[in-house]
């Protein structure tokens, strides 16, 4: 039978694994510690098995992080060959209470076929934890802000002249100008094609869509699924369904989507459908609302580290009406 | 030492450092209590293990060599923490008499923590554990929060984190007990 004391004494454990135990804890687990051979195999159970389902439990970014670290040593020890390896700068806002690993920036390892052996190529990933978002300057001064729980994964020197990069969740891009180094972003299905423009992409894993939408400049569009290719003019968004292999190009207000990038959203009598646009992107969710309902609403808030409940909720009593959140997707009602 | 990087090297210390990176640093961590510490303990590890692929074979038999390699860096660890602390003999506290006395007692064994066995049973086990329960277990086993941090994002006291976590482990330890898998944790040898 347990009694309070050893109920007590596993707590203890467990501060002392945490490393918050107070003198007088450890004072006491000492004690019991010497007190017998069976505490002293029950402590180490307990401990071990802590440590245990540590090790099983999928952290991946956590082993990336760490893998980079162990790259980048490598790298530094080998700087008398001629790598170029500028760090993309790196400045980082973490918006809610998040995770303590937020970004980490992966190294891989490729030879050039054709050329010395001894020069590297470097493969650059950049990943952000979900709650936090960051600003980036790629190698050739493009500036992206990355949303979270996206990857983007470049080269630090270009091949070819083409600047390739991948993307997986959200971002924001101003492609630095280049007329001879065409700038394209791999979205799995779909393909961009810059020149030097702003646009918002939004190509969630978990999302049936992505969402391309363009501020300024120009951007086409390829696929290997889509008939033609799409040329997107400013202030139009091209949504692409990944289950119908269809997209289709609306006209909006681009820098709606792109609003996310700020550290605060601030409405001032918006309609309804033009928050959702904005919230969508500062929480990472979708939203359902009657179209009109939508576009005929008006509210005044600012967002700053609210969470989404505290949002809605906070609507809630400004308009009439009611929320319903499940997993990602928000609806709305008229009450 | 070599310049000459293959392609084949940089893949397997790759798929080494992914594979073995958690193990190791928790087998650390039985010996220097210690994260940080540990961390770097498994960094220089990695680090020399690359310095000296050329003598080395990336095969099985590599992790009992990362395993060894660890140990031995965590003792001297240990002994250097240990130097530096006999310098003010006067203020060895009680943190480092119970932290010696495990190290005397508790940790003389080689044991890896590769749990591949383990790791299915574990895993079932947490998902079936209450939703709040688990939460708490995944922020503090899966991602390294504090207690106190813990209790901070789920707005709740130190002391039901804490309460949560005693209650998963004690009912994993029974749980392992009865499949009688808790012997291959203590077991398991490299």
């Amino acid at each position: 039978m347990m009694t309070n004391k050893t109920v007590d004494i596993n707590e203890i454990i467990i501060r002392y694994l945490d490393a918050s135990a107070t003198q007088e804890e450890k004072i006491c687990l000492l004690q019991w510690l010497k007190k017998s051979e069976k505490n002293r195999s029950d402590f180490v159970e307990t401990r071990d098995l802590w440590l245990a389902c540590e090790v099983v439990t999928d952290n991946e970014l956590e082993v990336e992080i760490a893998l980079d670290r162990f790259k980048s040593r490598i790298l530094s020890e080998r700087n008398r060959i001629p790598v170029r390896r500028e760090r993309s700068s790196l400045f980082f806002i973490q918006v809610a209470a998040v995770f303590l690993l937020l970004i980490g920036i992966g190294y891989w390892f490729a030879i050039r076929p054709n050329f010395s052996t001894k020069e590297l190529l470097v493969k650059n990933q950049i990943i952000t934890a979900n709650g936090s978002k960051g600003r980036f300057e790629l190698p050739d001064g493009t500036i992206v802000w990355l949303n979270g729980n996206s990857k983007l994964t470049y080269w630090d020197s270009y091949t070819n002249g083409k600047r390739d990069v991948t993307l997986k969740g959200e971002a924001y891009f101003e492609v630095k100008k280049n007329a001879n180094s065409p700038f394209s972003v791999q979205l799995g299905d779909l393909v961009i094609h810059v020149l030097g423009t702003k646009f918002n992409v939004s190509n969630y894993g978990t999302d049936r869509m992505i969402k391309t939408a363009l501020l300024s400049g120009s951007i086409k569009i390829t696929g290997s699924t889509l008939k033609n290719e799409v040329i997107l003019k400013p202030d139009q968004l091209f949504t692409y369904s990944k289950q119908l292999n269809k997209g289709f190009v609306d006209k909006v207000e681009a820098q709606l989507y792109a609003n996310w990038i700020k550290d605060k959203l601030i409405f001032d009598n918006e309609k309804l459908s033009d928050i959702m646009i904005c919230l969508e992107g500062w929480y990472g969710v979708a939203f359902n609302c009657n179209k009109s309902f939508a576009e005929n609403t008006r509210m005044s808030f600012t967002v700053r580290g609210e969470s989404i409940d505290e949002i809605l909720s906070a609507m809630e009593m400004i308009v009439p009406i009611k929320y319903d959140i499940k997993d990602n997707e928000v609806t709305i009602f008229p009450k | 030492m070599g310049l000459n990087v293959s392609a084949n090297d940089v893949k397997e210390v790759d798929a080494l450092f992914r594979r073995y990176y958690k193990p190791l640093r928790a087998y650390a961590f039985r010996f220097v209590n210690d994260w940080i510490a540990a961390e770097d303990i498994v960094q220089d590890v990695f680090f020399e293990l690359w310095t000296r692929r050329g003598s080395i074979r990336f095969n099985e038999a590599v992790s009992s060599y990362l395993f060894k390699a660890v140990y031995s860096r965590s003792i001297n660890f240990i002994k250097s923490n240990l130097q530096n602390n006999n310098c003010s003999l006067n203020e060895r506290n009680e943190r480092n008499i119970l932290d010696q006395y495990i190290e005397d007692h508790m940790q003389n064994q080689e044991r890896s923590l590769l749990l591949e066995e383990l790791e299915a049973e574990i895993k079932n086990f947490v998902e079936s554990l209450p939703a709040q329960c688990q939460k708490i277990f995944i922020l503090s086993r899966n991602y390294h929060l504090k207690n106190h941090e813990i209790a901070n994002q789920l707005s709740i006291s130190v002391k039901a984190v804490e309460k949560q976590i005693t209650k998963a482990l004690s009912e994993l330890k029974l749980h392992l007990r009865k499949k009688g898998l808790l012997f291959f944790l203590f077991l398991f040898n490299i």
